[in-house]
Parts: structure tokens; C-alpha cells; sequence
């Protein structure tokens, strides 16, 4: 077996990757002539015999399990239309909503969740025609009051979020800002530190691909908070 | 053929060309990509005095409905010269070259991008010549191939291009705005790059235009001479993506 590219190498589409003897390639690779290829511009991954390139940039793809950050974009008779900065819109049914007996011809639905409003929602299910359907019944997913929320790339999500939430966590106790970051790339920040958070975020996206990123965010978060109290 | 064709003096004592190249010399190439900051992707490429600026947009929900796919995304392709782009100014707007170029830059690009990810979704692309010295429909997929990387599009190569022309019954690469218009002919080609073994097996070609009067051995010279310009394009393509990290990775060491 001859690895032409070693973990984390940056490839460009097309590259030659490995030899695809015992491995194969899984999400931004492909298989042809049993070599490995890449489809990005991105960074190689191993794991055990799979083979991924993690794309640099890119818009949300909705996968089933992912809990991402949306805007309410319509109310309809039944069900509500959620955008998230997506190819494709998804859409939440009464029933994944809430609980509570609706009675569709009496009740308003905007009572429950109204155009514009901001939500923390879980995807259900897609179809191959990429029909998404959402749902709310998941102990994370609320509306979100308040606060602001950022765009970043939906790959760099991983990284921002940290090695078991690592990264997150420490932008979060230094800055004492509530933060939830969706799969999706929208990152939701509510508190007083908020613009030093929304700027921590930012970075690690910036630098999501150097070493020991968490280290020197550890350091650049506690000279920014001395910079903060000096003035 | 022109009159003045006759009159030209294509080749100098040495045999360089009117800009001093070599009969198999690329112009003077430059890439940038990312070079705007709305643009899901971007980039820009000089070949000389031939500018174009590409830009990407997508994959998006796309309207009218009617032109959606169910199973695979649509791309809307546009180029457009600035009227500036030309010694005297053009009118702005669609005309009947303009669209023409669209549609086979489009079929250049979309055999190497895996349109089935994307069902009913739209991908817009836009290539604009900001100068125009020949060659604008190479250079623009060459820019446009480096701008769909950028947006992080899934594709089974880079796509590169450039043309091959015949001057005074000599085929040369990349023919400039003199030897386009005042040579014999030019033929423009686009290659899919994606086997790198050294031996070129996976290449693709995706687009051949001609438009001239040449034999049948000057349009195979110029097909050969244009797919290795295509690969050295390639090789500059990567690295202006890489170059992108680089800075960031170096800088940070």
C-alpha cells in the first residue's frame, strides 16, 4: 500500500491519494482504478480503512441527527418552513413540534413559533429528493430569544466545537457567553462578552486547520479579557 | 484568411512569436483565488492582458421551479464582457457570442462536477472579462474551475483550458488577441486533470472548438499542444488553492 498523501495533507480536487487497496473512501473521496481521489479543496483524514477529505468551505448539506440553528420563514396551515443557510429548506410538522393537542382550525400556530423567530432544531429525516423534515422533540431544541447569531463554515464546525466539546467550552467559561454552535454553521451567542466570543469563534474558523489550536486560544482569550479590563 | 495575413511577420530570426514567446509558451499566467468576499467562491486569472474574474454562488434553491432537476442541481453559467474590455467599448449586456460561450463553458465544466449531490438545487456561475487580449472563454472556465473549488463543490478534477492556434502554417499555444483574430485559426480545449501517474490516463477533454481553416495534422499538433498547456495550467491551479493555506498555516508557526 502507498499513501500518496499522509493525514491532514492539504489536497485540491482530483488529487491522487492512496492506493485503494484495504481502504476506502468515504465522504469527499472517490474510487476509481482502485486508487482514491480527492473531490475538494480540503484536508485528508484517516480512520481505520476509511479514507475522507474535509472540505475547506461549503454550504450545509442537512444529514439526519444534525441539530442546527434556523429562521422560521413561513407558517402554514399545519406546519411551519425553517431556513438554514442550506440549498434546501426544511419543514417542521405539528406533531414534531409539541406535545400539546392543537386544533388546527382554532388554534394559531404563530402563538407556537412565529416567522423570523430563531430556532435550535434537530433534523428528522431527508429524503433523496432532499425533502427535509425537522422536529423540536429533542432536549436541546428551543427557540432561541435574544443573543445574536454568526455565520462559519459548515466544515469547520467540528473545530469549533472542540475534541468532546473542548473548544466550545473554554470560549464559553472565559467569556461567560451562553454559546450553541448548529451543525449548520450558524453559531447562536448570548451575553455580555458576546463581540469577544462572536471574535474567539471567528479565529478558531480562521485557524481551524493549525496545531494546538485550543492551547493558543487559551491564551489569546486571556490576553484579550486583560486588554478588556485595562481599558 | 485576411489580406494582411500575408504582411505579418509572425516569427522573428530566432522563431519567437510576436510577443516574444515560444511557439509552445503559455503567456504570462497569474491565480488568485478567493478574490471576493460575498461569492461563496471566487477567483481571478490573468493570461497575459486577458483578465476574468469567476464567481460562484451555491448549490442554492433555485427558481423558477421549472427549471429545477429532480435528481441532480442545474448550473446557470453567464459571461459577460465589460465594456471596457476591449479597445473600444462594447455595449453592455447578453448578446448572441456572449450566450454561446455560457452554454459550452457550462458543458466544459459540469462533467467534472457531481451534480447528483445536489438534487433540485441551483449552482450559479458568472466568469467576467475584465480585460480581453484572446482566449477569455479558456481563461474564464480555468478561473471558473478554480472559483467552484473555492465554494467547496464536489468535483472529480480541476478543469484547465487554454488554445492552440495555427500562425503562418505553425500550430503555437495560447494564442493572444493578434493571433487570434489575424492568425489562421485557434482551436480551444478543456481537459479534466485527475490522474496524476505521470501518464495522463484519467484526462478527459470536456471542450474542443475550432475555428479556422488548418489541416488534419495541424488540429492534431494543436490538440496535443493545448492539453500540455492544460496541465501546466493545472499545476498552477493547485497552486493558487494551496497558496490560499499556506499563508494561514505558515503565518501561524
Amino acid at each position: 500500500m502507498s499513501r500518496v498523501k499522509e493525514e491532514d495533507d492539504l489536497v485540491t480536487p482530483g488529487d491522487l491519494i492512496t492506493d485503494a487497496d484495504a481502504l476506502s473512501a468515504v465522504s469527499g473521496a472517490y474510487e476509481e482504478n482502485n486508487k482514491i481521489y480527492s473531490k475538494h479543496l480540503g484536508t485528508v483524514h484517516y480512520s481505520g480503512q476509511e479514507v475522507e477529505v474535509r472540505p475547506m468551505s461549503g454550504r450545509y448539506m442537512p444529514s439526519e441527527g444534525d441539530t442546527i440553528i434556523g429562521e422560521v420563514t413561513r407558517v402554514s396551515y399545519s406546519r411551519w418552513t425553517v431556513e438554514f443557510n442550506s440549498a434546501y429548506e426544511g419543514s417542521l410538522n405539528i406533531a414534531d413540534a409539541t406535545d400539546e393537542y392543537v386544533d388546527l382550525d382554532e388554534d394559531d400556530l404563530s402563538d407556537f413559533y412565529e416567522v423570523g423567530d430563531a430556532v435550535v432544531i434537530k433534523v428528522k429525516s431527508v429524503t433523496d429528493g432532499m425533502d427535509v423534515d425537522l422536529s423540536m422533540k429533542d432536549k436541546r431544541c428551543r427557540k432561541l430569544e435574544g443573543g445574536r447569531v454568526i455565520e462559519i463554515a459548515p466544515s469547520k464546525v467540528p473545530r469549533v466545537i472542540g475534541k468532546q466539546g473542548t473548544m466550545v467550552k473554554q470560549i464559553n467559561e472565559k467569556t461567560n457567553c451562553n454559546i450553541i454552535v448548529g451543525q449548520n454553521g450558524q453559531v447562536w451567542i448570548s451575553g455580555d462578552r458576546a463581540n469577544l466570543a462572536a471574535r474567539a469563534v471567528k479565529k478558531v474558523e480562521r485557524e481551524a486547520h493549525t496545531e494546538n489550536l485550543t492551547d493558543r486560544m487559551s491564551e489569546w482569550l486571556e490576553e484579550e479579557l486583560e486588554a478588556m479590563e485595562d481599558e | 484568411m485576411t489580406s494582411s495575413d500575408e504582411d505579418i511577420e509572425w516569427f522573428d530570426d530566432e522563431g519567437k512569436r510576436v510577443d516574444g514567446r515560444e511557439k509552445d509558451d503559455l503567456r504570462e499566467t497569474e491565480m488568485e483565488v478567493d478574490v471576493l468576499t460575498e461569492a461563496d467562491g471566487s477567483a481571478m486569472v490573468e493570461v497575459g492582458n486577458t483578465r476574468v474574474i469567476a464567481s460562484v454562488f451555491g448549490p442554492q434553491e433555485l427558481h423558477p421551479k421549472h427549471l429545477q432537476e429532480s435528481d441532480r442541481a442545474v448550473i446557470k453559467m453567464r459571461y459577460n464582457m465589460a465594456p471596457f474590455s476591449v479597445d473600444d467599448r462594447m455595449s453592455p449586456g447578453p448578446n448572441r457570442r456572449a450566450k454561446e460561450i455560457g452554454l459550452v463553458a457550462k458543458k466544459a465544466l459540469e462533467p467534472a462536477i457531481e451534480m447528483e449531490k445536489f438534487p433540485t438545487a441551483g449552482i450559479d456561475i458568472s466568469m467576467e472579462v475584465v480585460e480581453s487580449d484572446g482566449g477569455t472563454r479558456v481563461t474564464g472556465i480555468t478561473a471558473a474551475a478554480l472559483a467552484l473549488a473555492d465554494a467547496g463543490i464536489p468535483m472529480k478534477g480541476m478543469v484547465s483550458a487554454t488554445a492552440a492556434g495555427v500562425v503562418d502554417e505553425t500550430p503555437v499555444l495560447d494564442v493572444n488577441g493578434k493571433e487570434d483574430k489575424e492568425g489562421n485559426a485557434d482551436i480551444p480545449i478543456a481537459l479534466i486533470n485527475y490522474d496524476e501517474d505521470g501518464e495522463h490516463t484519467g484526462e478527459e477533454i470536456t471542450l474542443v472548438q475550432m475555428d479556422g481553416d488548418l489541416t488534419q495534422e495541424q488540429v492534431e499538433d494543436c490538440i496535443e499542444l493545448a492539453k500540455d498547456g492544460c496541465r501546466q495550467l493545472h499545476e498552477m491551479q493547485q497552486d493558487a488553492m494551496l497558496e490560499k493555506y499556506r499563508q494561514l498555516r505558515g503565518g501561524d508557526e
